[in-house]
């Protein structure tokens, strides 16, 4: 039997922010720290943004569009960094698709 | 608190149903039952279980195994009190504290870093003491920060006795304890503390010679350094812990400090105070 594929990340997910995690912000980093595994990472910048900004009820292309407009960045590189985080954060099991 | 003897500590304190995950290293069988809100600490002859729900602390221990009985009113005995003082919002810090006219040098780290020889060298050098590993620290509704006092028993590493040869006639005839160090009272080293405001935070580590050296840390970096303090228990309770460092780490001078000789530290640490505004 072939192992199923983890699910991807599209515009149309809708990162939402596990409860087993919990956060933290001392100056310019933000920590995350799964409270199951004790791993923990940190986010900055527009990183930082989407994160805070995964709440369950937003789409990626959403979050995009709110990022692209609070940094100025362009929309294409903007969408490209979103899915390689949330492709990561889902990985360490850290967020899921409330799609 | 609930100390009984038992021939079976398991089975007295089974495992509650459910998933559980560890408090910290994975080393340790130390975990947190989420669907009931316990601890459960296991280590060969002893059992711990803390229910913050109706504060209450269970300990069995085979009455025969010293290092049993040493677990449990030790290790044991502070992890779940610290687990029912963080449901008051009273968090814990792995760090020794010394205090000056009431302010406090939170001394952090693992095991070894240098904690409990620097409390003790501040001590003998006229800080008040208020703890060589544990600190507990409390937010005001107002936003103010309070290093309370957690002046357990001292353990010094028999390595570092020599720094402190007054000490030498209270460790006569009697080798180190069960965890391979001395035991000391607070009160033997100086004057005690109970609680002061929070001005510096410094990271030691000890290097073979040199005078101590300090280098600022930014709130990320002390924040990261802290993180490991974080007990992973009741989301809501452990994310007020998390809060609750990074209060400190944003409002506190940090420092990470190499050190060879102890006795070098007390002086330069109240320059150090002298030159941060008052409190954190």
């Amino acid at each position: 039997m072939q192992p199923v594929a983890p699910p991807r990340w599209d515009g149309l997910s809708v990162p939402r922010r596990r409860p087993s995690v919990a956060t933290q912000r001392a100056q310019n980093t933000l920590l995350l720290l799964d409270l199951e595994t004790g791993r923990y990472f940190t986010l900055e910048g527009a990183g930082d943004h989407m994160w805070e900004l995964s709440d369950g009820r937003r789409t990626i292309e959403e979050i995009v569009i709110a990022v692209t407009t609070v940094f100025g960045a362009d929309p294409a590189l903007v969408r490209l960094d979103a899915l390689e985080l949330f492709e990561r954060l889902s990985g360490e099991g850290l967020i899921d698709d409330a799609r | 608190m609930h100390l009984f003897a038992a021939d079976h500590p398991e089975a007295a304190l089974p495992r509650p149903s459910g998933a559980a995950h560890p408090l910290f290293e994975r080393a340790f069988a130390y975990d947190y039952h989420g669907a009931v809100d316990v601890i459960r600490l296991v280590e060969p002859g002893v059992v711990a279980v803390c229910n913050p729900a109706d504060a209450s602390i269970r300990i069995a221990v085979e009455p025969t195994d010293a290092r049993a009985l040493f677990n449990a009113a030790h290790l044991f005995s502070s992890l779940s009190l610290l687990e029912l003082l963080k449901r008051r919002d009273r968090f814990a810090v792995h760090a020794a504290a010394v205090a000056s006219a009431g302010r406090a040098v939170l001394i952090a780290g693992p095991a070894g870093a240098g904690k409990t020889t620097l409390s003790v060298a501040a001590a003998r050098a006229g800080w008040d003491f208020m703890g060589d590993d544990v600190a507990l620290i409390r937010v005001a509704p107002g936003g103010g920060l309070t290093v309370i006092g957690f002046p357990d028993e001292i353990d010094l590493v028999p390595d570092a006795v020599r720094f402190f040869p007054e000490l030498a006639p209270m460790f006569a005839g009697r080798g180190p304890g069960l965890a391979g160090k001395h035991a000391l009272q607070p009160t033997a080293v100086g004057r005690v503390s109970w609680s002061a405001s929070p001005a510096l935070l410094v990271f030691p580590r000890i290097v073979a010679q040199g005078e101590p050296t300090f280098r600022r840390l930014s709130a990320d970096e002390a924040l990261l350094a802290l993180v490991p303090n974080v007990i992973r228990t009741q989301p809501a309770a452990t994310q007020r812990h998390l809060d609750a460092l990074g209060h400190l780490a944003r409002t506190c001078a940090a420092f990470d400090l190499q050190f060879s000789d102890p006795h070098s530290v007390p002086p330069v640490l109240r320059e150090r105070l002298a030159a941060v505004a008052d409190g954190c």
